[in-house]
């Protein structure tokens, strides 16, 4: 019966070209994760500063008195926020930084995962489709996405950078209150808050820099190649290069 | 008349005869390919002139592999798997398949 007993010669081009469809496939998944990590950087930045203006108003409605005496016996009070406003304004805040430093990540290991050779199920319905795009164009437009992505990606560092601040603002803020005195520690804290801020920004845009350099160039490899083997194949079968 | 012949096309030509238990007519063959039908004449003319393809003696919309065109099937498959790697599930070896 034909077809019972697999050919085990018969390597499924069409499945391979199924998994060369993937490309685009993959640089829209990378740039739809791009646009997803730009909103919720735009997010962690809103919600940072948002959260300053909610310890702001938490300050008014719930504040705590702290009296301090003086030397020559005078006192002043001054009006803290309380403690619990702090994990209370910044929860979004944080939130939504775990969750785009988690987008970044699972960007990377999607677009490893996608380039890896494996058809995806969306990728054999596009292959089975009759308005497949040629493999020249399928290139093209993952070149066009690749470079959006990689500005938007670049962009997204801003105001993660500026909503770092406002959680370094924050931290120092937090610190006061628990303090109560101190401007060395507070100084300390504001220098160790923009060192571990800047140190981390720095790591997760290495990140986003092995995210998306590591599929333009897996992409520009396999371009190469796909060339080459045309050239190949035209000079073998066809009798010319072109 | 094609200008710079799209490798994956042939490829899924090509890959549609070969999977096909024995010579195909036009129109399954252009559903096996899932291609537009201009396109698929247009590539079908091309390895046909190519000596890739063949009509059979029975029937002139009956197309086989020719002996040209399995060698030319084989070397895409090779290269394309080269290229982007093996296919889960994909060929195995003889040992392997037939125990």
């Amino acid at each position: 019966m034909p077809g019972a007993v697999p050919d085990p010669d018969r390597t499924r081009v069409g499945e391979v070209v199924g998994s060369s469809r993937s490309i685009l496939g993959a640089a829209k998944e990378l740039a739809r994760r791009s646009r997803r990590l730009s909103w919720l950087a735009w997010g962690f930045l809103y919600a940072a500063y948002g959260g300053l203006f909610v310890v702001s108003v938490l300050t008014v409605y719930f504040a705590i008195q702290i009296t301090t005496t003086v030397p020559g016996g005078a006192t002043s009070t001054t009006s803290v926020p309380p403690l619990w406003a702090f994990p209370l304004a910044f929860a979004p805040a944080l939130a939504l930084l775990v969750w785009a430093v988690h987008e970044l990540f699972a960007g990377r290991a999607a677009t490893v995962a996608a380039l890896r050779g494996t058809p995806r199920p969306d990728t054999l319905a596009f292959v089975a489709s009759n308005d497949v795009p040629g493999w020249t164009q399928q290139v093209v437009e993952a070149q066009k996405l690749l470079t959006t992505a990689k500005l938007e990606t670049d962009w997204t560092f801003l105001p993660l950078g500026l909503g770092l601040l406002g959680a370094v603002v924050n931290s120092v803020l937090a610190l006061g209150t628990i303090s109560g005195d101190g401007t060395l520690y507070l100084l300390v804290a504001v220098a160790v808050g923009f060192g571990l801020g800047a140190t981390a920004l720095y790591l997760l845009y290495r990140v986003a820099r092995e995210w998306i350099g590591g599929f333009q160039e897996r992409l520009d490899r396999q371009v190469r190649e796909v060339s080459a083997l045309e050239a190949e194949f035209l000079w073998r079968f066809a009798g010319s290069p072109a | 008349m094609i200008g710079r012949p799209d490798l994956f096309v042939i490829g899924r030509l090509l890959e549609a005869m070969s999977s096909a238990p024995g010579p195909v007519r036009r129109t399954p063959l252009q559903q096996r390919a899932g291609l537009n039908y201009t396109v698929f004449l247009r590539y079908l003319d091309y390895l046909v002139r190519l000596g890739l393809v063949a009509a059979t003696p029975e029937s002139d919309d009956l197309f086989a592999l020719t002996p040209k065109g399995v060698e030319a099937y084989r070397f895409l498959a090779d290269g394309l798997t080269r290229i982007f790697g093996p296919v889960d599930g994909g060929p195995a070896p003889r040992s392997a398949a037939r125990p």
